[in-house]
């Protein structure tokens, strides 16, 4: 019996670990490779052998390692992308926050959009987005709002607004509604009893949806590849640009990959306290 | 007389096909405790949240001070609702709970802060002021509930079932506690209960609801010595009220009464059913508090039996009767009566106090009124 709990617990660990490897190692890769020389970007060991910040410099400054890298067309520097990913992501996720809160309330509280209203803008989400592309670039095209920082804000906002609804909607349910009964008979109006009651209650559930968003917005790459060519391009989109007349460029890639990491595990790290409370799904009380 | 506070004029209130309140009609003067007692599902939580705005009757006006205010919102009522959760604002301070309504109302900083202060000093929360509601327990809470109430001086307050979640040691003191602030305050209440000691002992009147209808309103002492229904009667009391049913019959110069093939000889009655032929070949029900009952000597009693069952309660028996075939009596007598189980017994009640109800209306059967009718 007890060697039997003994065993039961070690293969649970080693299930546990062989998890583990399986998402650390290549995200381990990328933080090596991203030091690593252009001699070494090809090598199947992990810790270079000369570290380099070689990649790290080219990406603000391409036309230093033009030779170096073998590049044949220099890259613009990072510095506009990453401007870019920043608004776009930042504006379409408080935009996609804002107008999930009040649908949400008014399909937890009132019912509004009705039963299938609120399911109806799951649908937008079970067509895979490729299908949609060409007919959005259509439309873009001749609304003038290709390569358009307005035209992925409302493209991301429209397209992540269900996941804010949804996630929101779980947050409000679980708020008695007595609370916001005993405000209005204290006299207060429904903006108010909005406000200064249900808006700091739904607070985790606002943090945890805007982090949700914000992050599928800072990874998206399809529509943003397709909509933008110099003015709006994201970091996904110049990701790919690093690509040489030899092949891709492994180096700055990684090396973009992590700067492109930063903002987000930032932004994680500030708000760690409410990610608790908000996983947990609306346990306010 | 009193003024009038609060009129409740034939309100209505379906929800589908169930008719959670049905035409139910009272008056709430003005600093009385007025309780709506009944089972749960009984409609009277319905019937407060219509009354605070927070439901619209479907028919039927709430006049609340003289002023109609059936289509007005919860927000214009001037009257404020204690929850049975309490729903204290967990994200606030105390203070700031206290102080909402007052803030809602742009009262000036230093008078709000001076009435939040003198309200919370009245409560036992002048401590607590600073700190979050959220992580108060229950008897904070349902006093920060009350506070909060309070600061706003509404028409009427209200409360919902405000001390079912204590605990019962904490109820007691919490009943007691609310029955002074009310008399001090002189504020009129309407409290909503399904505790039947605890609306006796906190209500200046009762009404006893029971499927959405409004059985009986009266005093605590009229309630329990004139049900005007079954309902009532059984409802109201601890141990519940004996019933004995039968068709009433006369023969020769007994006073029987028959269901099926039991018979109780209840001739011991005789007084008062005599001169009453209106009472013969009906189907009634005799109801008998368990604490009218007693036991007698031989000969003079109106019932006779034998002891099944003795229970303790407290300083008091429950002694459990058998009178007849699958009828029984709960007699509450003092605890130093010497009777064993299995002892024939003679009991007996003082013939006043034995109500008569009409089996198939379930009313009462009122015998005086009946006896000055035949003397007119």
């Amino acid at each position: 019996m007890r060697t039997r709990q003994l065993l039961l617990r070690s293969l649970r660990y080693i299930l546990i670990g062989v998890f583990v490897l399986w998402i650390l190692v290549p995200v381990a890769w990328v933080v090596t490779l991203a030091f690593k020389s252009y001699a070494e970007w090809r090598v199947s060991y992990f810790i270079p052998k000369k570290p380099t910040l070689d990649n790290f410099i080219v990406l603000f400054k391409p036309e230093v390692f033009t030779g170096v890298m073998g590049a044949t067309a220099i890259v613009e520097p990072v510095t506009k992308p990453l401007i870019n990913s920043i608004l776009i992501s930042a504006f379409s996720t408080i935009l996609a926050v804002i107008i999930g809160f009040f649908t949400a309330y008014g399909a937890s509280r009132y019912n509004t959009p009705g039963p299938f209203g609120i399911f109806f803008t799951l649908l937008t989400r079970m067509l895979p987005p490729a299908t949609f592309v060409t007919p959005i670039m259509v439309y873009y095209s001749s609304l003038n709002l290709l390569d358009q920082h307005f035209g992925l804000i409302v493209l991301y906002s429209s397209v992540t607004v269900t996941y804010g609804i949804w996630i929101l909607k779980g947050f409000i349910d679980a708020i008695p509604v007595e609370w916001e009964e005993a405000a209005m008979l204290e006299g207060a109006s429904p903006t108010r009893v909005l406000f200064k009651v249900v808006l700091p209650l739904a607070r985790p559930g606002l943090v945890v949806s805007a982090l949700f968003i914000f992050l599928l917005n800072w990874t998206e790459l399809l529509f943003a590849l397709v909509l933008t060519n110099i003015n709006a391009v994201t970091l996904p989109v110049h990701i790919s640009k690093y690509v040489g007349a030899v092949g891709q460029l492994y180096g700055p890639q990684a090396a973009l990959a992590l700067v492109g990491s930063i903002i987000p595990v930032v932004i994680g790290y500030l708000i760690q306290k409410h990610l608790v409370t908000g996983f947990t799904f609306g346990m306010v009380r | 007389m009193k003024s009038v506070k609060l009129e409740v004029e034939g309100i209505t209130k379906r929800f589908g096909d169930l008719v959670a309140v049905d035409n139910v009609s009272f008056k709430v003067y003005e600093g009385e405790v007025f309780t709506l007692l009944g089972p749960s599902g009984c409609g009277k939580t319905t019937t407060l949240r219509i009354i605070s705005g927070l439901e619209t009757p479907d028919s039927g006006r709430v006049y609340i001070g003289g002023r109609d205010v059936t289509e007005l919102p919860p927000q214009e009522r001037d009257v404020c609702l204690v929850f049975q959760e309490y729903a204290v604002f967990p994200h606030m301070s105390v203070f700031d709970n206290i102080a909402f309504g007052l803030k809602v109302r742009k009262v000036p900083r230093e008078e709000l802060t001076a009435k939040t202060m003198e309200v919370a000093e009245k409560l036992g929360l002048s401590e607590l002021l600073g700190k979050k509601a959220g992580g108060l327990g229950l008897s904070e809470k349902q006093r920060i509930a009350l506070a909060r109430c309070l600061a706003v001086e509404p028409e009427i307050l209200l409360l919902d079932e405000p001390l079912t979640l204590a605990d019962a040691k904490i109820r007691e003191s919490m009943r007691r506690e609310l029955r002074r602030l009310q008399r001090e305050l002189g504020i009129t209440m309407i409290y909503v209960t399904h505790d039947q000691l605890e609306a006796i002992m906190l209500s200046d009147r009762i009404a006893i609801m029971n499927r959405g209808k409004l059985l009986q309103v009266g005093s605590p002492r009229e309630i329990y010595e004139k049900p005007e229904t079954l309902f009532v009667a059984y409802f109201i009391g601890s141990p519940t009220i004996n019933l004995v049913e039968g068709r009433l019959t006369k023969v020769g110069e007994k006073y029987l009464l028959t269901r099926d093939d039991i018979t109780i000889d209840v001739s011991g009655l005789a007084q008062k059913f005599a001169g009453l032929p209106e009472l013969l070949d009906r189907e009634i029900v005799l109801g008998i508090r368990p604490e009218d009952l007693y036991i007698a000597g031989s000969g003079s009693g109106i019932f006779e039996g034998v002891v099944e069952i003795i229970e303790t309660a407290g300083d008091q028996l429950v002694a459990h009767v058998k009178i007849a075939k699958e009828t029984m009596l709960r007699l509450l007598i003092p605890l130093d009566t010497e009777i064993r189980v299995g002892e024939k017994v003679v009991v007996s009640a003082d013939a006043e106090k034995i109500h008569v109800f009409d089996k198939s209306t379930e009313k009462r059967i009122n015998l005086e009124e009946l006896h000055q009718r035949r003397m007119v």
